[in-house]
C-alpha cells in the first residue's frame, strides 16, 4: 500500500513542529506536553489490543505502574545507583522485562476471556497490582510511595524529546502494524477467531504477541514518568484513570486509525488544559470537562477519525488509515 | 486541494507555536513591584474535595479580599503597601495536574509565593517544585514527616506533625486519669487506614502509650475507603479494650462507628480524630453513638491574634461552628507569609525565606514558631509548626472542646 | 463457634450489601445494551437525595423515598431521550461504545453538580449518611447490625421481585427475548424500544433507591460513584449477567471471602482476595457462577 503523500507531509510537518516547540515553550508547557506524550504512548498501546485485536483492555496502566514501580524500586537500591550511566539502562531494561514477563504471565488467564469479560479481568488486574503496591510496604513503600533520588531526575526538557520519540516510535508501530502480516493476523483474529484459526493463524499466540507488544512502550513511558516525577504512590502510578482515560482517548480519535490516538488524546488533554489552567469558574471545571465529553460522545461516537463529518474533509480522510 | 492541505498544516503549527511563546514571551510588567502575588492549588473537585471543597478556595480569596481591604501589606522596599493578588487553581485532586499548575505558577503566573495544596501526595510534588524554582511555599493542613523530611529549604507548614497528635491525647488522658477525671484506663486498640496522614496519626497512637501508661493490645491496619469491620470489631470485642483509637478518614470513621455499635463494641473511651468534631456528625450517626465521643479539630473559640478577622471571614464563607476547621490552618499560613513580608521588608524571596524561618508570632492559637531539625516518628523534619490540635467532645448534642484549659469550654465526662 | 457464626453472619451482611449494588447493574446490561458507567453516580445521588430529605427536609423515610422514585422515574426518561436515543440509531458495537463514553461523561458531570451544590447550599462536609435504620440484633447469642439485615431484607426483596417480573410477566419474558436475539424480537413483534425503555426505567429507578438503602450503613461521598460502578461490575460478572438471583450468592461469596481474609490475614488483605476470587472464577468460568447470563 501506499503512503498518501498529503498525509505524510501533514505528518512529518507536524512532528518537525514539535521538535522545535520546546525552545519557545515554558517549562509549565513542557510539562503539560511531556505528559501529553506519555498519555499517546498508552493510547497507542492500548490500539494495538482494541483497534487491531478488538479486545477493550482496560488495564494498560498496569504496564505503566509496573514500569514506573521497578524502575524506582531499583533506583533505590545502592547497588544500582553505583552503576553511572548504566542505571539508566538497567532500570529501563529491568521494567521492560517486568512488563513484558507480566503480560506473557497474564495472557494465559486473560485470553480466554473475550468481549466484555475481558475487559473485567484486566481492570481486576490493575486493581491487584495497586493493592499489591499498597500493602508491600517492605518493598513499594506502600502508601507512603517511593522517592527518586535527586541525582537521577530528569529534567523536563529532556523528558519532552524521549517521550515524544517514544510516542513516535508507539505510532510507527501501529503504522506497521497496520501494513504488515503480523498486523493482518491480528484483524484475522478480531474479525473471526476461529476462522483465523482454521487458516493456520493460532489465535492464543498471537495475541500473546500484542500483549507484549503492547506492554513495552507503555512501561517505559511509566519509567520517564517516574524519573521526571520524582515521586510515585499507588495512586500516582497505579490509578484506574491511567487505564480507562487511554481507552477513552482512543476511541475518542477513533480505534483502528494509525493516528487516531493522537487526536483523541490532544482532545482530552486540551479540554482538560482550557478547563482547568484557563477558566476559573465559581463551578467545577470537572462539570465542564463531564459535559464536554458527553456532548463529544454523542455527536462522533465512532470516534473522530471514522466519523462521517471527518470524512468530508479530502485530506483528513487520507490521514485515516 | 493540495496547497490548502499544506498551507492549513504549516499554518496548525505555526499559531500553536505562537500561543506557547506567547506565554514564554509575555513582558515582565513586574520590573517594579505593584502587587504581591500569590499562587497554589486547592483539591476543589475530586476524591480530596470531600474534606477540603470550594469553601477552601472561597476562605483564602475572602482573606485576600480582607487584606486588600485593609490596604495591604506594608513593603519597605518600595515603601507602600502593595495589594495581594491570590491565584489559586482547581487541581482536581490529580497529582499530575496540581504539579503542572504549580509549574504554571512559576512560570507563567510568576508568582512570588506559594501556599500549599491539599492532601500529602500533592504536597509533597508541589514542595518539589517550590524547592526547584526556589519559591517559598507555607503549608496549611500538610503535616505528615514524609514531607518535611526531605531537607527542603524552601518549605514551612504551620500545623503541628500528625504523629503528635496522638500524643498530645494521651497527655491529656494521663492529667484526666492523674486528677480523678478519668478511672483509670490500661488497654488501647488502634485502628488505622493505610494512607499517609492517617498512618502517620496512628503512629502515634501505637508507638506512645507509654505517655499515659496504656498498653496497646490490638493495631489493626484497614485498606483506604474500607466500609466493612465486621472482623475487626469481633476481634476487638473478645479483647475488650478500654479505649479504641480510630485513625482514619471521615467516611471510613463514620462506617465504623455505626457497625460498632450495631455489633455491641463499646469502649470505655472512643476516639475518633477526624469528621467527628463537625457540626453534622451527631445527625450523622445519632445521639446513641454521638454522646460522649471524642475527636480533635483545628478550631476553637481562639482568644488571641486576629481573631475578629478570622471569625468574620469565616462568616462570610458561610461556615459555623466547627466546620472546616482547617480555615485556622489557612488563616495562620497565610498570615505567616504576610509576617514575614512585612518583617523582611521586601519580595525578595531568599530573604522572605530566612525570615519565615526564624518567625515567632503571636496568632490565633498562641505563639506560632517553625522547627528544625526536630525528631518525629523516627525521622528528622525541618519547617513544621506548632498550631495545635484539641480534643474536642460531644456533650448533650454539643461540641465542646475539652483541652488545653485556656481553650476549653467544657470538662471531659465519660462516655454514658 | 460463636466467633465463626459470627464471621459467617458479618460475611452474609455484606454480601447483602454487594447484591445491593449490582444487582439493578446486572438487569441493565443485561436487558438493554446500554453499558451505564454512571450507575454508581446515580447510586450515590439517590443517597443523597434520601439524606437530603429526611435530615434536611425532615420528611417521613417512606415519602422520601417515594419522592425520589418519582425524581428519577423522570431523570430516567431525560436519560433515554438525551442519551439512548441519540446513540440507538447506531449499530450495536457503536452502541456500546457511545454508551460508555457518554455515561462516562455524564458521571464525572453529576458527581462534580453534586459536590459543589451539596457543599454550596446544604452544609460543607459532602458525606451522606443515615441513622435510621441503625440498632443492634442479637440471634442466640451472634451479633448483627440491624442496618444490613434491613439492606439484606430490601435486596432479597427486590431481587425477587424482578425475578418473577422477568420470568412470568409478558414485558419481563419480552426483555429476555430481546436480550438473546435482537432481530427476533422484531419479527415477532415486540417493540424494543418501548422495551428498553420501561426496563432502562424501572432499573435506574432501582439504582436510586438501592443507594438510600446503602447509606443506612455506610456512608457515601459525592466521588464514590465510579469506584462503586467498578465493584458493581465485578459482582455482576461473577454473578452471571442477568442471573439476578444469582447476585446474591455471588455477594455472598465476596461478603464471606473478604470477612474471613480479614479475621486471619488482615483487613488489608480483604480487597486483593475478593479481587483474586473475582480474577479466578473469570478465567475458569467467565460466564459467571451459575453459567446461565444472558450473554
Amino acid at each position: 500500500m501506499s503512503l498518501d503523500p498529503r498525509a505524510t507531509a501533514l505528518v512529518l510537518a507536524g512532528t518537525g513542529g514539535l521538535c522545535i516547540l520546546p525552545l519557545f515553550l515554558s517549562s509549565s508547557w513542557l510539562l503539560v506536553m511531556f505528559l501529553s506524550f506519555v498519555w499517546l504512548v498508552i493510547t497507542a498501546n492500548y490500539d494495538v489490543l482494541d483497534g487491531f485485536l478488538g479486545q477493550i483492555n482496560l488495564g494498560q496502566g498496569a504496564f505503566f505502574g509496573l514500569g514506573a514501580y521497578v524502575a524506582t524500586m531499583l533506583l533505590n537500591l545502592p547497588s544500582v545507583q553505583q552503576l553511572g550511566a548504566l542505571t539508566f539502562v538497567v532500570i529501563t531494561v529491568s521494567a521492560l522485562a517486568a512488563a513484558a514477563l507480566f503480560a506473557a504471565v497474564m495472557a494465559f488467564p486473560l485470553f480466554r476471556l473475550k468481549g466484555l469479560y475481558f475487559a473485567i479481568g484486566t481492570l481486576i488486574l490493575i486493581f491487584l497490582l495497586q493493592v499489591l503496591a499498597l500493602n508491600l510496604t517492605p518493598l513499594t513503600g506502600g502508601s507512603y510511595g517511593l522517592y527518586v533520588p535527586p541525582r537521577f531526575f530528569m529534567n523536563t526538557f529532556i523528558g519532552y524529546y524521549l517521550a515524544l520519540a517514544l510516542a513516535i516510535g508507539s505510532l510507527a508501530l501501529n503504522f506497521y502494524l497496520s501494513r504488515s502480516t503480523l498486523g493482518l493476523a491480528f484483524r484475522c483474529i478480531k474479525e473471526d477467531e476461529d476462522a483465523a484459526n482454521s487458516i493456520g493463524v493460532d489465535p492464543m499466540k498471537y495475541k500473546l504477541i500484542a500483549l507484549v507488544i503492547a506492554s513495552l512502550p507503555t512501561a517505559a513511558a511509566g519509567v520517564l514518568f517516574a524519573l521526571n516525577s520524582g515521586y510515585i504512590d499507588p495512586n500516582i502510578a497505579l490509578g484506574v484513570e491511567r487505564s480507562l482515560l487511554p481507552s477513552l482517548m482512543a476511541l475518542l480519535g477513533g480505534t483502528g486509525t494509525v493516528l487516531g490516538p493522537v487526536f483523541g488524546t490532544a482532545i482530552i488533554r486540551i479540554i482538560e488544559t482550557v478547563f482547568f489552567h484557563y477558566l476559573r469558574l465559581p463551578v467545577p471545571s470537572l462539570l465542564f470537562f463531564g459535559i464536554t465529553l458527553l456532548a463529544v460522545a454523542l455527536l462522533i461516537p465512532e470516534g473522530l477519525l471514522k466519523s462521517a463529518r471527518f470524512k468530508r474533509l479530502p485530506f483528513l480522510r487520507a490521514l485515516a488509515s | 486541494m493540495r496547497m490548502r492541505s499544506r498551507v492549513l498544516g504549516l499554518g496548525l503549527i505555526v499559531s500553536v507555536s505562537a500561543l506557547a511563546g506567547f506565554h514564554a514571551f509575555v513582558p515582565d510588567a513586574r520590573a517594579q513591584a505593584r502587587e504581591i502575588k500569590i499562587g497554589g492549588t486547592m483539591a476543589i473537585t475530586g476524591t480530596f474535595s470531600v474534606e477540603w471543597g470550594p469553601k477552601a478556595r472561597q476562605f483564602m480569596e475572602e482573606w485576600a479580599k480582607m487584606m486588600n481591604e485593609r490596604g495591604g501589606v506594608f513593603v519597605k522596599e518600595a515603601n507602600a503597601k502593595l495589594p495581594i493578588t491570590l491565584i489559586i487553581y482547581d487541581d482536581g485532586s490529580n497529582a499530575d495536574r496540581a504539579v503542572e499548575l504549580y509549574e504554571r505558577l512559576a512560570t507563567t503566573d510568576k508568582v512570588d509565593f506559594f501556599t500549599g495544596p491539599a492532601s500529602s501526595p500533592i504536597t509533597i510534588k508541589a514542595s518539589t517544585v517550590a524547592e526547584k524554582y526556589g519559591i517559598p511555599m507555607v503549608t496549611a493542613e500538610a503535616n505528615s514527616p514524609a514531607v518535611f523530611a526531605r531537607g527542603f529549604k524552601w518549605l514551612v507548614g504551620a500545623d503541628r506533625p500528625a504523629p503528635q497528635w496522638a500524643e498530645d491525647y494521651y497527655r491529656m488522658l494521663k492529667a484526666l486519669m492523674d486528677a480523678g477525671a478519668l478511672p483509670r484506663l490500661k488497654t488501647v486498640a488502634v485502628i488505622q487506614e493505610n494512607t499517609p496522614h492517617t498512618m502517620d496519626v496512628g503512629w502515634g497512637a501505637v508507638n506512645r502509650p507509654d505517655l499515659a501508661g496504656l498498653t496497646v493490645v490490638a493495631t489493626e491496619t484497614v485498606p483506604p475507603g474500607a466500609t466493612d469491620f465486621s472482623a475487626v470489631i469481633g476481634k476487638l470485642k473478645g479483647l475488650n479494650p478500654d479505649i479504641v483509637y480510630v485513625a482514619t478518614w471521615a467516611g471510613t470513621a463514620v462506617a465504623f462507628a455505626k457497625q460498632a455499635f450495631e455489633l455491641g463494641l463499646k469502649p470505655k473511651e472512643l476516639h475518633i480524630p477526624h469528621s467527628t468534631i463537625t457540626e453534622k456528625y451527631y445527625s450523622m450517626v445519632g445521639a446513641s453513638i454521638g454522646e460522649g465521643i471524642t475527636g480533635i479539630t483545628h478550631e476553637a473559640i481562639f482568644k488571641k491574634g486576629d481573631k475578629e478577622a478570622y471569625f468574620a471571614l469565616r462568616k462570610k464563607v458561610g461556615l459555623s461552628g466547627f466546620d472546616a476547621g482547617w480555615t485556622s490552618l489557612r488563616f495562620i499560613a497565610l498570615e505567616a507569609l504576610t509576617k514575614a513580608i512585612e518583617k523582611a521588608g521586601s519580595l525578595d524571596r531568599a530573604k522572605v525565606m530566612a525570615t519565615l524561618r526564624a518567625l515567632k508570632y503571636e496568632t490565633l492559637h498562641g505563639e506560632l514558631a517553625f522547627s528544625f531539625g526536630m525528631e518525629v516518628a523516627g525521622k528528622k523534619v525541618d519547617g513544621v509548626g506548632n498550631k495545635l490540635v484539641f480534643p474536642a467532645q460531644w456533650q448533650n448534642g454539643k461540641i465542646e472542646v475539652i483541652w488545653p484549659a485556656d481553650l476549653s469550654t467544657s470538662r471531659y465526662r465519660p462516655r454514658p | 463457634m460463636a466467633r465463626a457464626l459470627e464471621l459467617v453472619v458479618g460475611g452474609l451482611a455484606l454480601g447483602g450489601i454487594y447484591a445491593l449494588l449490582a444487582f439493578s447493574l446486572s438487569l441493565t446490561i443485561s436487558t438493554t445494551r446500554i453499558l451505564n458507567v454512571s450507575h454508581g453516580v446515580f447510586f450515590v445521588w439517590g443517597g443523597a437525595c434520601f439524606v437530603l430529605f429526611t435530615q434536611h427536609l425532615r420528611l417521613h423515610p417512606a415519602v422520601a423515598i417515594l419522592i425520589l422514585t418519582a425524581l428519577f422515574f423522570v431523570f430516567a426518561l431525560l436519560f433515554q431521550w438525551g442519551i439512548v436515543r441519540p446513540l440507538l440509531g447506531r449499530n450495536v458495537h457503536l452502541l456500546l461504545v457511545g454508551s460508555i463514553m457518554a455515561t462516562f461523561g455524564l458521571a464525572l458531570s453529576m458527581e462534580s453538580a453534586l459536590g459543589y451544590a451539596w457543599v454550596t447550599y446544604v452544609d460543607p462536609y459532602p458525606v451522606f449518611t443515615s441513622s435510621l435504620a441503625m440498632f443492634p440484633v442479637t440471634l442466640g447469642g451472634v451479633a448483627l447490625s440491624g442496618s444490613r439485615l434491613v439492606i439484606l431484607g430490601f435486596v432479597v426483596l427486590m431481587v425477587m421481585g424482578f425475578h418473577l417480573f422477568l420470568q412470568k410477566t409478558f414485558w419481563g419474558r419480552g426483555a429476555r427475548a430481546m436480550a438473546q436475539n435482537f432481530d427476533g424480537c422484531l419479527v415477532i413483534g415486540l417493540n424494543p424500544y418501548r422495551l428498553s425503555l420501561i426496563l432502562f426505567t424501572l432499573a435506574i429507578m432501582a439504582t436510586a433507591v438501592s443507594g438510600a438503602f446503602y447509606v443506612l450503613a455506610v456512608p457515601l461521598n459525592p466521588y464514590e460513584g465510579l469506584p462503586l460502578t467498578l465493584k458493581a461490575f465485578t459482582v455482576v460478572i461473577l454473578a452471571g449477567v442477568g442471573n439476578l438471583p444469582a447476585t446474591l450468592v455471588a455477594g455472598a461469596v465476596l461478603g464471606l471471602a473478604e470477612v474471613i481474609t480479614s479475621q486471619f490475614l488482615g483487613t488489608v488483605w480483604a480487597p486483593a482476595v475478593s479481587l483474586a476470587i473475582l480474577f479466578l472464577v473469570l478465567v475458569f468460568k467467565p460466564t459467571g457462577f451459575f453459567g446461565k447470563g444472558v450473554y
